[in-house]
């Protein structure tokens, strides 16, 4: 298991671990001592002794009352030291998701990022509680167990010894049986799930196709894959119950047996008197230990998948975490800004794949920046470089001519109002939502932002307005989750703005009356806008039309259409 | 068709195959018996001497066969233990017959209820299936119907065995020494009210601490998407410190829950404790100055064994009563899922047309739609008619009431008041699977199946051949990037179609539309990720082969819909404004607008 996740989260609880093991002990000699001594009060009740009887009697509740006790108090300690490791782990993941670079970030996949808080949480909490019970009890019980039996009646003990993994080993085989069958049911259960979610979720595409008897007859024959599966999984499953209750009654036949000639014989002959003694509360005693020493091997072996998991949980866990933070270099601080210059700047995702080369332009103050393309020309990566998301190969980007490396990164985000295509809502209000921009803004404020952004209309037809809960999957319309974006940027009242296809999914009309709310907001101000629709950028300054990486063609809208180029042939085809 | 329907079916197998079980709880019952017997016959010479009857009886049956060893001793135990291993070994081909039959009738069950679930659920309308919630039928089909097989196998395994052996081992008990008896019958209730108080607060505890699960993953979820924003917003330390909350609320239901489930053993074993404790008291005093202590000493090891029994079961029936609650509970839903009558349906009886060029396809006359009975009409009182051959276009933005309007050209949905006909008939008089295969609709979402493009095409036609579905392709203009592929149409489709670009999509959705002979299309804004060129040459093509085809063009884009013979301006669920593209310049100023607000100024003059 990794050295370093147990040195860095549980080691720390040392005491905690030192008690968890000091009440295992003692739990366990008090459970098992159990049929010891009452087997001891049988022959002492036979020997007419009775003093010792009253004496064992005592022993015997005092040691179950420190069994009580004990029992409670490891449980509960290894949950508690479970629940903070977890704690902690779950707090450092999370910081970690924001401390390193969104170029890292983007290496993992969402799915993966997310399975890291909850399923490997989940894996480590339940590998590390059952490492503490069932491993470190296990262990100990089958170790406390086997002393005693030696102790009481060698002979039989090896016998148990050697009989009782029968059980195990049955059990075992059973389950690793049945395990293969299961995991071809839940495949096959996972295809049936996705054909049904599929045509449930398209309900209306497949009625419109008159499909719907198509796709019952694919359903029915997959249940019928999944059925005969069950029926084998299921059947084989029930084997385990069945066949260790016959393991377990041949043991207890044969000891018992075993027992009972031995008691016979123990008094008349020497050979086996000398061998063991045996006698009635012995063998009763015996008989306990039987039934109880196989119960530890099965907790063991059961736990050794959980134990499997949580391995591979803690090493992804730990791989995240050791990912290195985002280095700030810069130092500087930056307001105000306005001026931007490329620098004959390269860059690429993908070592193997030029996507930016040497692209150089000037953006002045107070200019308002259109860029235009098709997809995959790199407008978005310009965005990522702009922002510092992921920095150049090569190439400088001056900010106020200042390099970008030497400002203090969310010095330089702050200057920049962003909205992206891809929109972000997170689960609480409208008004949260869109206060997120600014922290201390007061309410009018806000609200204002969202009379800019023309969200006030939606937000008016709610019941309870912008106290309406909202999250990233519930019902709003893309067009609306854009405006509530937007109505962050217009709260924020940035130096700079950026649009990254913003208004993509908003009707033309409101975005016509959005870009003029945003044309008084920036008045003055530098902002930079992509977009698809070209009727939202013909009154830029300047246009920059990308291809492959390049600027093929640049200049204002009259200009382009002069060319007769790129921007030409794309503006023209939408009246044709 | 309820589910309870489903179980009568398999009434014989649910009856026989617990029946099987008692033989098995019985030989159970017997092995400490029997044992206690074999170190009877040891201590005693004579049977008749054993204070127990029935130990007594059993010693019999065991001397009954003639000695297979020269020593009477050895050879009762030898005898003795071999009927218990026989019994062992019966009692198990039995129970595995048993165990079979559960196997085989619980998956039959679930099956069925499932298919049944499912064949169901493809009649209900979009309407009706939103009303429970796509998610929720989802769960009723794989969980829900998992939960009512897992009960009918624990039915067909448990219901006779559990309380058998738990009423047996506690007359067993009390035939062997009454006082130990009594001391059963107490603990019996007391460990079920320890065991349901345990289980019940602690799935209560599990139960709230899923719903910080939740939590913590809906707010990780939001912050890993929002991750640029965090930056750009410089939210990292705000973030953390909202995030701990959330872990903390986590951290103290948890906390909560080990206080209760490390309860659980404890107190287990205190009980037991007390048992063996007051089972060695009261089976041992009587031992002092006993002639028949040996006796005693075999009975009290025959009651330890009997209490491992009745604890052993005890458990087992709680645990019967959870997942018998949990298959109730999912019968229930099951049920309310079947209950449902599906109101868009094809009756048999209706009656199909055919009409000319010209003549009226689509009549409507005041028609109005509430999604709600009280609740405002998504459209309200719409007049007019299409005309068999025309190419009508629909404008109008969000909330307009297009979507609606569509629902109701092909009857995904009814309408809720005014006149509906098609070809001169009431739509519902008109067969609907002759309706459905005579109107194509195109949606916006252009919604793929995991497949092929080849599976995908034969949504639009099973039988279509590949040269009929190239052909498709190629009016659509989709063939022009699914000829790059390797493997043509047969290349693999996933995750819905997220490996093509929105506008491969709707082309390919485009074609499997266009595969089979319709009456209409309705192109749902379904050339919206097109660029305008190859919206153009998309709309070229289907005009040149589909000369006589109806068609009808929702769209928010203007170019879309200008060449359209009529067009009708969509606000608020109403036509505010119809004629063709000249004719609504002149007259309508927001449809002016809107073109204003598409089509760049300079645009008109050029």
């Amino acid at each position: 298991m990794n050295k370093a996740f147990l040195k860095r989260y549980v080691f720390i609880y040392k005491k905690d671990i030192a008690l968890i093991c000091l009440f295992v002990v003692l739990f366990l000699i008090s459970q098992l001592s159990q049929p010891f001594i009452i087997g001891n009060m049988l022959d002492h009740a036979l020997m007419n002794d009775k003093q010792t009887f009253v004496i064992e009697m005592v022993v015997l509740a005092t040691l179950s009352l420190v069994g009580v006790f004990s029992n409670f108090a490891f449980e509960y300690l290894s949950g508690v030291i479970t629940q903070k490791v977890i704690y902690q782990v779950r707090e450092d993941i999370f910081r970690k998701y924001n401390s390193i670079s969104i170029e890292k970030m983007n290496q993992y996949s969402l799915g993966d990022l997310l399975q890291l808080e909850i399923n490997d949480m989940e894996n480590v909490s339940n590998g590390i509680f059952a490492l503490f019970k069932s491993f470190l009890e296990g262990i100990i019980a089958i170790l406390v167990t086997i002393i005693i039996m030696l102790y009481i009646n060698w002979l039989l003990a090896l016998g148990v010894i050697l009989l009782t993994p029968l059980s195990v080993i049955m059990s075992r085989f059973v389950g690793k049986f049945s395990h293969t069958y299961f995991k071809k049911q839940s495949k096959l259960q996972a295809e049936l799930n996705s054909i049904s979610v599929e045509a449930i979720s398209n309900g209306d595409i497949l009625s419109s196709f008159n499909y719907e008897e198509e796709s019952i007859k694919k359903y029915i024959a997959k249940d019928e894959e999944l059925s005969k599966e069950a029926k084998i999984a299921q059947f084989s499953a029930s084997w385990i119950n069945p066949s260790t209750r016959l393991v377990n009654n041949t043991i207890y036949a044969i000891i018992g047996i075993a027992g009972i000639i031995m008691i016979s014989y123990s008094s008349n002959n020497v050979l086996i008197s000398l061998l063991a003694i045996m006698s009635v509360g012995k063998l009763s005693s015996f008989l306990s230990y039987t039934s109880q020493y196989s119960k530890p091997f099965n907790d063991i072996s059961s736990i050794i998948g959980e134990y499997e998991a949580m391995k591979a949980s803690i090493d992804r866990m730990m791989k995240f975490l050791n990912e290195e933070d985002d280095v700030d270099e810069g130092d500087k601080t930056l307001n105000n800004l306005s001026s931007i210059i490329f620098d004959n700047v390269s860059f690429s995702y993908d070592k193997n794949k030029t996507l930016i080369e040497g692209f150089n332009t000037n953006i002045s103050s107070g200019m308002k920046v259109a860029i235009v393309g098709p997809t995959g020309a790199g407008k978005t990566t310009l965005i990522n470089l702009l922002m510092r998301f992921y920095d150049p190969d090569s190439g400088i980007i001056k900010y106020n001519d200042i390099n970008g490396k030497e400002i203090k990164k969310s010095s330089l985000r702050s200057n920049f109002g962003m909205v992206l295509q891809e929109t972000w809502i997170f689960k609480g209000t409208i008004l949260e939502n869109v206060r997120y921009a600014k922290r201390n803004a007061t309410n009018q404020k806000v609200i204002e932002a969202c009379q800019r952004a023309h969200l006030d209309e939606f937000v008016s037809s709610l019941p309870q307005g912008y106290e309406t809960v909202i999250s990233s999957n519930d019902g709003l319309s893309e067009g609306q989750r854009q405006m509530i974006s937007i109505a962050r940027v217009m709260l924020a009242n940035p130096s700079i703005i950026l649009l990254d296809e913003a208004t993509s999914n908003v009707d033309t009309r409101t975005e016509k009356l959005i870009i003029n709310s945003f044309d008084n907001m920036t008045k003055g101000k530098t902002s930079i806008v992509i977009a698809h629709r070209l009727s939202t950028i013909v009154n830029a300054d300047m246009i920059l039309v990308l291809k492959d990486g390049n600027v093929i063609e640049q200049g204002n809208h009259e200009q382009l259409l002069k060319k007769k180029g790129f921007y030409y042939s794309m503006y023209i085809s939408q009246f044709k | 068709m309820k589910v309870v329907s489903i179980y009568k079916k398999h009434l014989p197998a649910m009856i026989f195959g617990p029946m099987l079980k008692i033989v098995e709880a019985f030989f159970d019952l017997l092995i400490p018996l029997f044992m206690k017997a074999i170190i009877d016959l040891q201590n005693y010479a004579v049977i008749d001497d054993f204070p127990n009857k029935l130990t007594g009886y059993i010693a019999k049956f065991i001397r009954s066969f003639s000695p297979w060893v020269s020593d009477r001793a050895l050879s009762d135990a030898l005898i003795g233990g071999t009927f218990i291993l026989a019994m062992g070994i019966v009692g198990f081909l039995i129970t595995m017959v048993s165990q079979f039959i559960a196997a085989i009738t619980c998956v039959k069950v679930g099956t069925e209820i499932r298919n049944t679930a499912y064949l169901h659920t493809m009649k209900l309308s979009k309407r009706e299936r939103e009303k429970i919630g796509n998610d929720r039928i989802n769960t009723i089909l794989n969980n829900d119907t998992y939960q009512v097989q897992q009960g009918v196998l624990i039915f067909v395994r448990l219901i006779i065995r559990a309380p058998l052996v738990l009423i047996g081992a506690l007359v067993f008990s009390f035939i062997l020494n009454v006082s130990i008896g009594f001391i059963f019958v107490m603990i019996v209730p007391i460990i079920s009210v320890i065991v349901v108080f345990v289980m019940y607060r602690s799935s209560n505890a599990y139960t709230r601490i899923q719903g910080e699960v939740d939590n913590v993953s809906s707010y990780t979820r939001d912050a890993l998407l929002g991750n640029k924003v965090i930056h750009a917003f410089d939210k990292k330390e705000e973030e953390s410190s909202e995030f701990k909350k959330v872990n903390n609320s986590y951290k103290y239901r948890a906390m909560n829950a080990v206080r209760i489930t490390s309860l659980v053993n404890p107190l287990t074993f205190a009980i037991i404790s007390l048992a063996m404790i007051m089972v060695v008291f009261f089976g041992g005093t009587p031992m002092f100055d006993n002639p028949d202590a040996s006796a005693l000493a075999s009975t009290i090891m025959a009651e330890v064994q009997y209490l491992g029994q009745i604890l052993f079961v005890v458990m087992q029936l709680s645990n019967v009563v959870l997942i018998f609650t949990k298959a109730r509970v999912s019968r229930h839903r099951i049920d309310s899922l079947l209950m449902i009558n599906p109101s868009i349906i094809d009756d048999e009886k209706a009656l199909t047309k055919e009409i000319n060029n010209g003549e009226c396809l689509y009549s409507f006359n005041d028609v109005s739609y509430k999604y709600e009975e009280n609740g405002n009409a998504a459209i309200s009182k719409i007049t007019f008619d299409i005309k068999k051959g025309q190419s009508i276009g629909f404008i109008g933005g969000t909330g307009s009431g297009k979507s609606t309007l569509i629902s109701l050209f092909n009857r995904l949905d009814d309408i809720s008041d005014g006149k509906l006909l098609y070809k001169g008939m009431d739509i519902k008089e008109y067969r609907l699977k002759k309706l459905r295969d005579e109107v194509g609709v195109v949606s916006q979402k252009a919604t793929l199946f995991n497949g092929t493009i080849k599976s995908n095409l034969q949504i639009g036609r099973f039988d279509a051949s590949e040269d009929e579905m190239i052909h498709a392709l190629t009016i659509s203009d989709a063939y022009e990037f699914v000829s790059k592929y390797d493997d043509g149409i047969n290349h693999e489709v996933v995750d819905q179609g997220k490996n093509y670009s929105g506008g491969q999509r709707q082309r390919l959705s485009i074609a499997r539309a266009l595969l089979k002979k319709r009456e209409v299309i309705i192109f749902d804004d379904s050339t919206s990720a097109l660029d305008l060129l190859t919206e153009k040459r998309v709309r070229e093509n289907i005009d040149k082969e589909y000369q006589d085809m109806t068609k009808i063009i929702v769209s928010q884009r203007i170019s879309s819909v200008m060449n359209c013979d009529e067009i009708y301006l969509l606000n608020k669920g109403q036509i505010i404004a119809r004629g063709s593209h000249n004719e609504l310049l002149k007259l309508s100023p927001v449809y002016k607008e809107i073109y204003e607000s598409q089509i760049a100024k300079e645009g008109a003059s050029l």
